[in-house]
């Protein structure tokens, strides 16, 4: 057993997967000269300097470029530093990348993971970076059928889908946390890649109240959950780890155990992720709610910089009274 | 002067895009064809002159008007038409329509609806085929229009400062949709901008296509050969729309009509003619067997089905079957 950073876990999944197959290849700006714009790929450039690649600062180009080399043999993974940079290169990802198989009758597939650090870098104690620098982007790309969005806490967790990912002949957004970066983890000497499906995990097993919890908000739903459980309620505390596929059996079966369910994510609730996950529940069944559903996620209003970024994300303390006013 | 073979070749290939184009457009009029149809009719030399130098592993990437490129490069002339006729029979099931026809087996990479799309990925691909070491190159046809993206100013930055083994063919019909080229930029020729990135480029008459064959097989050899990339231009002109159903109010009739006196394929012929390699009645037969070609290919689009309810969902994913609808 070791103690890991998630960038040190990044760049163990790349690494492994370059040593496993020889189509695999690393395209971004800064991975060769500092091993990554937020030192994921440490080591890497040294260990496979015929597959690593230094990109101008062009994303437009670079993104595109991924998906020629896609279409002739490649598997690329691409690092596009933030998540808020994939608007620059949206036409990549989105009218492409995401149409390759459809267009091609599955003959052409677009193997690429698009590796990016999504949120903010301190979820709530006050080291936002910004409009351009923290958002969570993954309800942009929820709207485009063909992608995959990825969305790891924990290194082991990042580790293990993230050599999935990459092994997956779909186009896949991984979208680890900014936030995260400081998260260490320990984990086994080798980490199997852990499946896109059924990726859902139960943190902690609860009767009362079925908390799921996206990325970042994963920590902050545990601390919650624990004094709650002072309180005398039990939550269960959902991580899904994966949103697209979304492991919707996990969540179902818990919902149908509890009767009540809170979301939390970190990106403004118009038109986000926990939207989508209320739409297939009610769908297939309301009856599983006894009350109302409760979402806390960022206002919605541009993420603020530094101590601003506070203003706008769900605390430990909504999470609290959410879960008290559904359980009281 | 061409050998025979190679010389009656291109002009079956114009002549093949050509009709093509116009039973395309008249069964766009009839509602047969839906979608948009961007027809280049007027550029069958540029496509025809520079595919006839690439061998089947090379790669071209293509545009909104690509089917010129698409035919010279090998398509199936029937599976292409059922596409555009949206049945299950064409390249993509029906489903992907005029712009997005794609076949790695024979090195389309595929059209591209966004003006634009296509630079990067032809780039990377370029980069595939000199890690494969196995001496492929790759063609990125583009219009004038398209040279004024940022993509543009992106691919042809990596592409020379890696040396990559890409040509980049640029289709000059001066309209970027409805915007005469000197509206749209300063300099004079779009290959004016290789200086920006220190790469070799040419220019030529785009309506000769034994002219665009000689200038595409010096620059094939050259990007083959490892010395990085190249630019060709060409000055061409689309004889149609920017798309089929057009309100075409921005070019003058005499501009239209000096332009059809210049037509590739009249120009061929009379080449032809003069250098006594085809008679009239051999053209007269070589037309007559290209019709038949495209009524043939009119006829299976029209005998094939549309594609079913289940293929809505169909090559969305690898492994994930998204939720059909049924009727």
């Amino acid at each position: 057993m070791r103690n890991i950073y998630l960038n040190r876990a990044i760049a163990e999944a790349v690494s492994k997967e370059m040593e496993l197959d020889d189509k695999v290849i690393l395209l971004g700006e800064d991975t060769i000269n500092r091993g990554g714009g937020m030192s994921t790929y440490l080591g890497v450039p040294q260990k496979f300097p015929d597959r690593c690649f230094d990109m101008p600062i062009a994303e437009v180009g670079f993104t595109q470029f991924a998906l020629g080399a896609a279409s002739t043999g490649f598997r690329p993974v691409v690092d596009l530093m933030f998540s808020d940079f994939t608007a620059v290169c949206f036409n990549a990802i989105a009218n492409d990348a995401a149409k390759w198989r459809f267009n091609s009758l599955g003959k052409v597939a677009a193997p690429i993971v698009y590796v990016a650090a999504n949120g903010g870098r301190g979820t709530y104690d006050g080291v936002g970076s910004g409009v351009n620098h923290s958002q969570c982007v993954e309800a942009w790309f929820m709207n485009v059928p063909g992608l995959k969005i990825v969305m790891p806490y924990y290194p082991k967790d990042a580790m293990g889908l993230l050599r999935s990912c990459i092994r997956d002949d779909d186009p896949v957004l991984f979208l680890y946390h900014e936030g995260s970066l400081g998260v260490r983890e320990e984990v086994e000497d080798e980490i199997a890649p852990i499946p896109l499906t059924n990726a859902a995990k139960i943190m902690r097993e609860g009767t009362d109240v079925t908390i799921v919890a996206l990325q970042s908000m994963v920590p902050v739903a545990l601390n919650a959950v624990k004094e709650l459980e002072a309180h005398g309620v039990s939550a269960e505390l959902i991580d899904p780890r994966v949103i697209i596929p979304f492991d919707y059996d996990k969540v179902i079966a818990s919902v149908e155990k509890t009767g009540r369910l809170v979301i939390v994510e970190e990106a403004p609730t118009r038109g986000s992720f926990a939207g989508e996950i209320i739409r297939v529940l009610c769908e297939k069944d309301p009856a599983m709610f006894k009350k109302p559903v409760k979402v806390l996620g960022a206002l919605n209003s541009p993420i603020g910089s530094g101590y601003s970024e506070a203003l706008m994300m769900p605390h430990k303390e909504d999470i609290i009274n959410a879960v008290e006013e559904l359980t009281k | 002067m061409l050998e025979k073979t190679q010389a009656v070749s291109l002009y079956q290939t114009m002549l093949t895009i050509r009709q093509f184009e116009l039973r395309v457009s008249s069964c766009f009029a009839k509602g047969q064809v839906q979608g948009f149809v961007h027809l280049c009719a007027g550029q069958e030399a540029t496509a025809t002159g520079v595919c006839a130098n690439l061998k089947p592993e090379d790669y071209i990437s293509s545009t909104h008007r690509g089917h010129g490129h698409i035919i010279a490069k090998g398509a199936d002339i029937k599976t292409m038409m059922a596409e555009l006729f949206g049945r299950e029979a064409g390249y993509c099931h029906g489903k992907g329509g005029s712009m997005h026809i794609s076949d790695t087996k024979i090195g389309v990479l595929g059209a591209n609806g966004i003006v634009g799309g296509g630079f990067n990925l032809a780039a990377g691909a370029a980069l595939a085929c000199k890690m494969k070491k196995k001496g492929s190159i790759v063609v990125c046809f583009f219009g004038d229009g398209s040279s004024n993206e940022g993509s543009w100013h992106e691919a042809m930055n990596i592409a020379s400062v890696w040396k990559l083994p890409i040509l980049f063919v640029c289709e000059n019909n001066m309209y970027g949709i409805s915007s005469r080229i000197d509206k749209a930029m300063a300099v004079e020729n779009v290959s004016d901008r290789a200086a920006a990135y220190a790469m070799k480029r040419e220019i030529a008459d785009g309506n000769d296509v034994f002219a665009v064959h000689r200038t595409a097989r010096e620059a094939a050899a050259y990007v083959r050969a490892g010395s990085g990339p190249m630019l060709l231009e060409y000055k061409t002109y689309r004889q149609r729309g920017h798309f089929e159903g057009e309100p075409e109010v921005y070019r003058s009739k005499e501009e239209i009509q000096e332009w059809l006196k210049k037509d590739p394929i009249q120009n061929c012929e009379k080449v032809l003619i003069q250098n006594g390699i085809l008679t009239e009645q051999e053209i007269k037969t070589i037309k007559n067997q290209v019709a038949g070609i495209i009524d043939e290919a009119v006829e299976y689009a029209e005998k094939s089905p549309f594609p079913p309810v289940s293929a809505a969902v169909k090559d969305v994913y690898t492994d994930i079957v998204e939720e059909g609808r049924e009727r």
